[in-house]
């Protein structure tokens, strides 16, 4: 094949490699686009491979080279594949002849991999390490490890044309020259080899500490030595033996119990370290740490490190942390804890999570305490997942025991389901002064709101309660009124008072003209309610009810009986059998079916 | 004691350098270019002082080291790629040996630059190079003395790079700490240290005796990658995962940062400290959590190497410092740390006034400690990994022989290979090894080990055989 078609095959390979991992970050693997795509690159891969052996592929900033020629290039920053490796101290890529479709997968999926957001540490070579590529290499550039600095004391002595280039890259060599001492780092120059058993020092020793080795003095040394030898006591080993099963089996437990998960452990040393921490500004960098830590663990749907932080600092004795400096990066630490960009990242963990640990959000809550309800009101603003909005309630619920105010506030807020979740809240909380506050959303634009009202009102327990529900009778929304007769017949069943109260509420509002032109459930709600009420003065109303035959009543009519057919049975009304059996053969089948029923009730009575 | 040498002679390293820089700029430029009259001229200022003493500067390279009329230049981090250099570029063309005598001028220096570079490196280069430096009045040439072929050639010369790699990586990450730069880039350092782990993974032995020679400038740097070494080595007989050594390592390498905040009084001081000094001492793994977390990003590296640089001073029983509750279990990668932080401190020599200790020393006194200052099992393991006589032990033989440790056995601890020193009549040898489990024809040992010498006692130069080659 001539020099042009193994070139050409090169950058065909190359446009598919680019190709491919576009595709492999936009679908996933069991898709077919992504799997062709694998798979066209793959073979102009094998292609080449089979024809011409290895493929060594040289890097330069802005092109790729096969043997001086040029395969790709890109003169941009950007999307410039070649720049890519080259950043990563990489010269040549070099692919084996027995390449595998996996390996080149996963290459390229590295390839694509945005390092900075992955929190392991990884860059594109270390990643590449770790997967132990068999038919992929790397050649780096070595200089890359030797960057001279000058910090150190170095300079730089280079040819012309050349100023900072490292020996071995292009542009030719340079060299640093050391300074007089080699301490110039800084870390602490240590004596080296050549001080004598006094610890005197070497006066051939340099600024540097080196000692040159003398060839001619070691042969005294060494018949020294072995004459030495000759009348030394013998040494014995040290002995170990074999390690016992026992011992191997704790150290499996202890490595098998080592979490790969240390954000914890560090949260500990951290808040150690604070709680010993003298100046301000040492406090104020070791909350800062905290922070990241706490960032970087709640991208990982940790909410433990947190935990922790908050719980040992709130160890550390009152007295130390009020003083001392560590007053405000502990204050600001709390506030950081209930800030918006950590509870929008706890947001994100609630929704993503299936399952979550309800008592740590409750323990996290517990720490940052009453200052926290705003940061916690607004996240349950955010939230998509039902089960995290119902966590995030229980919280507020607890939060708001210590004060209401914030959540009461929050009745204002112009998102209905906010406002919805306030009123449960606060019902929950169970602190009867709110009801005021839950009133002022009695005539909410939103059914579920005032659902919601209804339902509270319940909890409440007061004649202002039941006068609310009472007014409820008459909501716009089917399913409130419903509610509403609902919850006033449970108040009713608890208490003497608001069973007198209901019963009366009921009667009244069946007696009303228009009461009869309500929807069927409704209505049998509302007679249903009654019996369970049950009293002498209504039994009279329904039979009456009952025996009233109008001839323009029409279809209403026959409701309104079997309602009443319905209310004497539920109540056992046996007073009320003869003027049943009357209605048992009727031709309306829902009149029948009550009335059938209704008899069934009193005789089973 | 060793004899007084004159100012000039410390400067020998330089004088190769300065040798290597010149045949370097002149792979680029000519011999009149002024880059490279300056450097000439450098080198001729350097050499005439000592010329005007000694008469005569002989540049060797015996093995792997270079030698300035017979003494051996250490190996520096700052100078290591150009004394590569000049190594291969000698071995290409069979040259052993440069000798300047009496005077020696640029333009000298100059001609043997033009005929060194123009010296073809294959068919007899010596006696080509040979044949043009003898019109060069003032320089002599000698050939190679040993030619070394092969892989071992390569594996040592791979291991050495990457160990000096990482002494240099090291030196530029601490800086850039110490120099308080915010998100230092550790990319260089995973690099350097996951090929530590490679290296391990191939050729444990010999990366482990990178770390008993002991015989360099800055201590503080080659002992955190001797470390490194010692506990990717540990960890890889634990059965640790590459990912895992590579996070061990530089976990490792990065154990003792925090004492770029200790001052240099306090750091080199060699006496005794007093109480404030070892208090500030004493803070320096707190300090290293501040640098990593301050200059790191935050991520699950960061977060280890943060772990072992505060715990890697605690003991096994919680003892130690900093200050934690008794209750506090170490890390696991704290408990490897810690012992090869110890064993490589205790091996080396240091600022204040004790002297290293022989290794098979420092292991009975990690022994002892098993429990309380390390963990019972690690040590043993550690001890098994390294060798009840490890690497760069100064041992006596039944034969009277006398020899250094060269490389371990892990099937019988107490019978390693040794490269001899001496033999049974004392007299110095030379690249001679012995295999301990060899037998006789009567099936017993030919050699065992009796007695273990203290090698800084007697000024035994451990690089110089513990670099030599093993076939």
């Amino acid at each position: 094949m001539m020099e042009n078609d193994r070139v050409n095959l090169v950058r065909n390979f190359i446009k598919a490699i680019l190709k491919t991992k576009k595709m492999l970050q936009i679908y996933p693997s069991n898709n077919v686009i992504y799997i062709a795509a694998i798979d066209e690159a793959y073979a102009l891969a094998k292609e080449y491979l089979d024809l011409h052996g290895e493929l060594t592929l040289q890097i330069k900033p802005a092109e790729i080279l096969v043997d001086t020629e040029q395969a790709y290039q890109s003169p941009g920053k950007t999307d410039n594949f070649a720049l890519f490796f080259f950043k990563e101290g990489i010269r040549e890529v070099i692919f084996k002849e027995t390449l595998s479709k996996s390996e080149l997968e996963d290459f390229l999926k590295l390839t694509g991999t945005d390092f900075d957001k992955d929190d392991s540490g990884d860059d594109f070579l270390s990643a590449s390490w770790g997967r132990s590529f068999e038919n992929i290499k790397f050649t780096i550039d070595d200089v890359a490890y030797l960057e001279s600095d000058s910090s150190h004391g170095g300079g730089q002595d280079s040819g012309p044309g050349e100023t900072s280039e490292r020996p071995g890259s292009e542009g030719g060599p340079s060299e640093a020259e050391s300074g007089p001492g080699e301490n110039a780092s800084g870390f602490g120059t240590l004596f080296s080899f050549g001080r004598d058993m006094q610890g005197q020092i070497n006066p051939d020793e340099t600024a540097s500490g080196e000692v040159y080795s003398q060839r001619s003095t070691q042969k005294n040394s060494l018949s020294t030595a072995y004459s030495d030898a000759l009348v030394k006591e013998d040494s014995i080993a040290v002995e170990v033996g074999e390690l016992a099963a026992e011992e191997r089996g704790m150290m499996l437990a202890e490595m098998e119990r080592d979490p790969s998960e240390k954000s914890d452990q560090l949260a500990t040393i951290l808040v150690a370290m604070l709680s010993k921490s003298s100046p301000p500004v040492d406090a104020g960098n070791l909350t800062k740490a905290l922070e990241d830590l706490i960032l970087f663990s709640f991208r990982r749907n940790d909410l433990g490190t947190a935990i922790i932080a908050l719980r040992l600092i709130e160890e550390i004795p009152v007295e130390h942390r009020e003083g001392s400096g560590l007053k405000e990066p502990i204050a600001n630490f709390f506030s950081f804890c209930r800030s918006a960009d950590v509870m929008e990242k706890l947001g994100s963990m609630l929704d993503s999570l299936k399952e979550f640990n309800e008592e740590a959000l409750q323990e996290y809550a517990g720490h940052l305490g009453v200052e926290a309800l705003s940061s916690f009101i607004a996240l349950l603003e955010r939230l998509e997942n039902i089960h995290a909005r119902r966590m995030v309630n229980n919280v507020l619920i607890r939060l708001g025991k210590q004060n209401v105010r914030p959540l009461c506030e929050h009745l204002k807020d112009p998102t209905w389901f906010v406002v919805r979740n306030m009123v449960y809240i606060l019902r929950n909380i169970g602190n009867n002064s709110v009801l005021d506050e839950i009133l002022t959303v009695a005539g909410h634009d939103h059914p579920r709101v005032r659902l919601e009202v209804v339902k509270a009102l319940h909890d409440f327990r007061s004649v202002k309660a039941l006068q609310a529900l009472k007014e409820f009778f008459d909501d716009r929304d089917s399913t409130v009124r419903l509610s509403s007769i609902t919850v006033i017949g449970a108040m009713a069943k608890e208490t003497t008072g608001a069973s007198l109260f209901a019963r009366d509420a009921v009667i009244a509002k069946i007696r009303e003209k228009h009461f009869e032109e309500r929807e069927f459930k409704e209505k049998k709600s509302f007679y249903e309610t009654l019996a369970l009420l049950h009293d002498k003065t209504a039994d009279e109303y329904m039979m009456d009810i009952l025996k009233k035959k109008s001839i323009f009543g029409g279809r209403k009519s026959i409701e309104n009986r079997a309602c009443a057919a319905h209310y004497l049975g539920l109540a056992k009304c046996r007073e009320a059998l003869p003027f049943l059996e009357k209605l048992r053969g009727s031709s309306d089948t829902l009149l029948r079916e009550h009335v059938t029923t209704a008899i069934q009730r009193i005789s089973n009575a | 004691m060793h004899n007084p040498r004159p100012q000039a002679i410390r400067e020998a390293k330089d004088i190769v350098n300065r040798l290597a820089i010149i045949l370097k700029i002149g792979q680029t430029y000519s011999a009149d270019n002024q880059a490279v009259v300056k450097a000439v001229d450098s080198l001729v200022e350097m050499v005439t002082p000592v010329l005007r003493n000694e008469k005569s500067i002989v540049i060797e390279l015996l093995g792997e080291y270079f030698h300035l009329n017979e003494a051996r230049i250490r190996y520096t981090v700052q100078y290591y790629v150009n004394f590569d250099f000049l190594m291969e570029e000698f071995r290409k063309r069979g040259l052993g040996s440069i000798t300047f005598n009496d005077t020696i001028s640029r333009r000298d220096i100059q001609d043997f630059m033009r005929a060194f570079l123009s010296c073809p490196t294959s068919d007899s280069p010596f006696v080509i190079l040979k044949g043009a430096v003898e019109t060069i009045d003032s320089i002599n040439i000698g050939a190679l003395k040993q030619a070394r072929e092969g892989n071992i050639v390569d594996k040592r010369h791979t291991l050495r790079r990457t160990y000096f790699n990482a002494v240099s990586n090291l030196k530029t990450v601490v800086g850039r700490i110490k120099g308080g730069a915010e998100n230092v880039d550790i990319k260089k350092a995973r690099l350097v240290v996951n090929s530590l782990v490679d290296l391990i993974l191939e050729e444990e032995q010999m990366l482990i005796s990178m770390t008993a020679i002991k015989d360099y400038d800055e201590y503080t740097y080659h002992h955190s990658v001797n470390v490194s070494i010692l506990s990717i080595a540990l960890g890889m007989k634990l059965g640790l995962n590459k990912k895992k050594l590579s996070e061990l390592g530089i976990a490792a390498f990065l154990h003792d940062v925090g004492k770029v905040t200790i001052p240099d009084g306090v750091l080199n001081k060699p006496s005794s400290f007093d109480n404030k000094e070892w208090e500030i001492m004493r803070r320096h793994p707190e300090e290293g959590v501040k640098k990593i977390l301050a200059t790191m990003k935050m991520d699950a590296l960061t977060i280890r190497s943060a772990i072992v640089a505060y715990e890697h001073h605690l003991n096994y029983d919680g003892s130690g410092y900093p200050d934690v509750p008794e209750s506090k279990r170490l890390d696991f990668y704290s408990n490897i740390v810690t012992i090869a932080d110890r064993f490589d401190a205790m091996t080396s020599a240091r600022v204040y006034s004790r002297v290293p200790k022989p290794p098979e020393e420092a292991l009975r006194i990690l022994l002892q400690s098993a429990g309380k200052d390390v963990d019972p099992t690690l040590i043993k393991m550690f001890i098994k990994m390294i060798g009840v006589f490890p690497i760069g032990t100064f041992v006596a033989l039944d034969t009277r022989e006398l020899g250094v440790v060269y490389r371990g056995n892990s099937m019988q601890a107490d019978r390693p290979i040794i490269v001899l020193v001496a033999d049974s009549q004392g007299q110095k040898v030379e690249n001679t090894f012995v295999d301990l489990t060899d037998r006789g024809l009567d099936g017993r040992y030919r050699r065992t080990i009796k007695k273990t010498l203290d090698s800084n006692k007697y000024d035994i130069n451990l690089s110089e055989y513990l670099l030599e080659s093993y076939a």
